[in-house]
């Protein structure tokens, strides 16, 4: 669906230097700090920048060239303020022609957003809703999405999973790229995930090895010295302790009987391996 | 191009309350002053009204997501002159109407054909107001093109302003007698006027598309 290789994108104190597909029938998270690199990756996927360097391959074309097959829902940009639904669902059935209206005026019920108020008069919420639903209104065989539950409180946001949950269920073949920082929304919902740092991909895995191989060890500084380290992939000091981040969390509990082994959630993953120091 | 086009009439449409207001003060103008000003104001309103959605398209980064729909970014520019168009053609029809009306309710007499040439006039000048502002205002944005355009219409005022020097430059200095060629063009029918001015809007318009397009095409959002 996406092939991304080599892309290089230089901007002034950043440089994005990445590769990374996203395979046909997956969901594919993106995560990482602030100004890490994924906004940037997503707008070359969408042909938004042009890359200075490499190769990006989306639904078999090069980026901006199959738009009417990808929903688009972006955090910081939507339909103009101006507009209210019911002129959203005219621009989309004459840009779409697989525009789904029944669908779409039905989500939009469904979620309590107003016909004719316009756009700018809504919450922060709806505006996130809006973009959402459009964006799975259309058939898309691919939605890419940067950071699309920003703004919504908890039930909103799990609402928002189930529509992209329930997106991916009716086509085996559909997949969706998603960014987002809040990490429990990746873990119910990809297949696998890039974690970005600095624009460089610094970490590749499934979902279900990060949640069940991954693991956290906690231990003195005396302890940590004495570790066999070999499947320690990044460790932290602490004023009095070490935590370390290992991908083979079995292996230290068959061998440290002793050791406090935790499992690790993504948010740990995250602090330990954008924040920690290598091994 | 269709998506983009509902959508800037879209948004053209919620401004109605302002269309009203200006409706108002034509209503007003047109009855206390010439005539022919109608066919000059409803045009410009309009032009400035579909320069603004340019402005709103770029409001809140909208510009992003509006180039992640299909054919947007290589129809952008276009649908801006086709909106610019149809403003234009339409606002001056309403103008035609209006000054008619208002020429009959103030019983004043006048020729149709002359009116009709005299008329059409206003329509390659907006034309040509459209192919300098939509370039500037894609490359620059609304608010440094505004800057621009005011010193491009700055330049023109000027040159206006000391054509008399100009006049006078060329008369002594290089032979010309301009107020002969003046006097020339006055006996030339407008309708004739009105088709040449109109075959050169047209050819600038096609030229400042195709510069549109390309400062679309380097974009980034």
């Amino acid at each position: 669906m996406i092939k991304i290789d080599k892309l290089q994108k230089k901007y002034k104190g950043f440089e994005l230097n990445i590769s990374m597909e996203v395979r046909e029938g997956t969901v594919t998270g993106l995560i990482g700090k602030n100004g890490a690199g994924k906004s940037t990756t997503i707008k070359s996927i969408l042909g938004l920048v042009r890359p200075d360097n490499g190769s990006i391959e989306v639904l078999g074309s090069e980026p901006g060239k199959e738009l009417a097959s990808i929903g688009v829902a972006l955090s910081d940009s939507g339909f103009s303020m101006m507009l209210n639904i019911k002129d959203v669902i005219r621009i989309m059935r004459a840009s779409y022609a697989d525009f789904e209206e029944d669908v779409f005026a039905r989500h939009c019920k469904e979620q309590n957003l107003p016909f004719d108020k316009p756009v700018r008069e809504f919450s922060s919420g709806m505006k996130a809703k809006l973009r959402v639903l459009a964006a799975i209104s259309h058939k898309a065989k691919l939605l890419v999405m940067d950071e699309p539950t920003t703004g919504l409180d908890v039930l909103a946001r799990n609402e928002v999973l189930d529509l992209l949950r329930a997106y991916m269920e009716e086509d085996s073949s559909r997949s969706i790229l998603i960014s987002s920082h809040i990490s429990s929304d990746l873990e119910g919902l990809c297949d696998d995930i890039y974690m970005i740092d600095r624009g460089q991909i610094v970490m590749h895995e499934d979902t279900d090895t990060l949640l069940s191989q991954y693991g956290i060890l906690k231990m003195s500084e005396k302890e940590f010295e004495e570790l066999d380290k070999q499947y320690v992939t990044v460790s932290r000091k602490d004023r009095l302790s070490v935590t370390c981040l290992t991908k083979e969390k079995q292996y230290y509990i068959e061998n440290y009987p002793n050791m406090v082994v935790e499992n690790s959630s993504i948010d740990d993953i995250i602090v330990l391996t954008l924040g920690g120091n290598e091994r | 191009m269709k998506g983009l086009l509902v959508k800037d009439l879209s948004i053209l449409g919620q401004q109605k309350k302002l269309g009203v207001l200006y409706l108002f003060l034509a209503v007003f103008l047109g009855y206390s002053m010439e005539s022919s000003f109608l066919v000059s104001y409803f045009p410009m309103i309009a032009t400035l009204l579909a320069f603004t959605t340019i402005s709103y398209d770029s409001f809140d980064n909208g510009m992003a997501f509006l180039m992640t729909m299909p054919g947007a970014r290589k129809n952008y520019a276009g649908e801006k002159y086709l909106l610019s168009l149809i403003v234009v053609t339409a606002s001056w029809v309403f103008s035609v109407v209006l000054q008619i009306a208002s020429l009959m309710i103030k019983k004043e007499s006048f020729v149709p054909a002359e009116l009709l040439g005299q008329d059409l006039l206003y329509i390659p000048m907006f034309l040509v107001v459209c192919s300098l502002m939509i370039p500037v205002v894609l490359k620059f944005g609304s608010e440094k093109g505004r800057i621009i355009l005011f010193a491009i219409f700055g330049g023109v005022a000027l040159i206006l302003i000391f054509g008399k020097k100009i006049a006078e430059f060329m008369n002594v200095q290089l032979g010309w007698d301009v107020a002969a060629v003046i006097a020339g063009l006055e006996q030339v029918p407008a309708v004739t006027v009105a088709g040449v001015c109109g075959a050169v809007a047209v050819v600038l318009l096609l030229v400042s598309l195709l510069i549109s397009n390309g400062i679309m095409k380097k974009k980034e959002y």
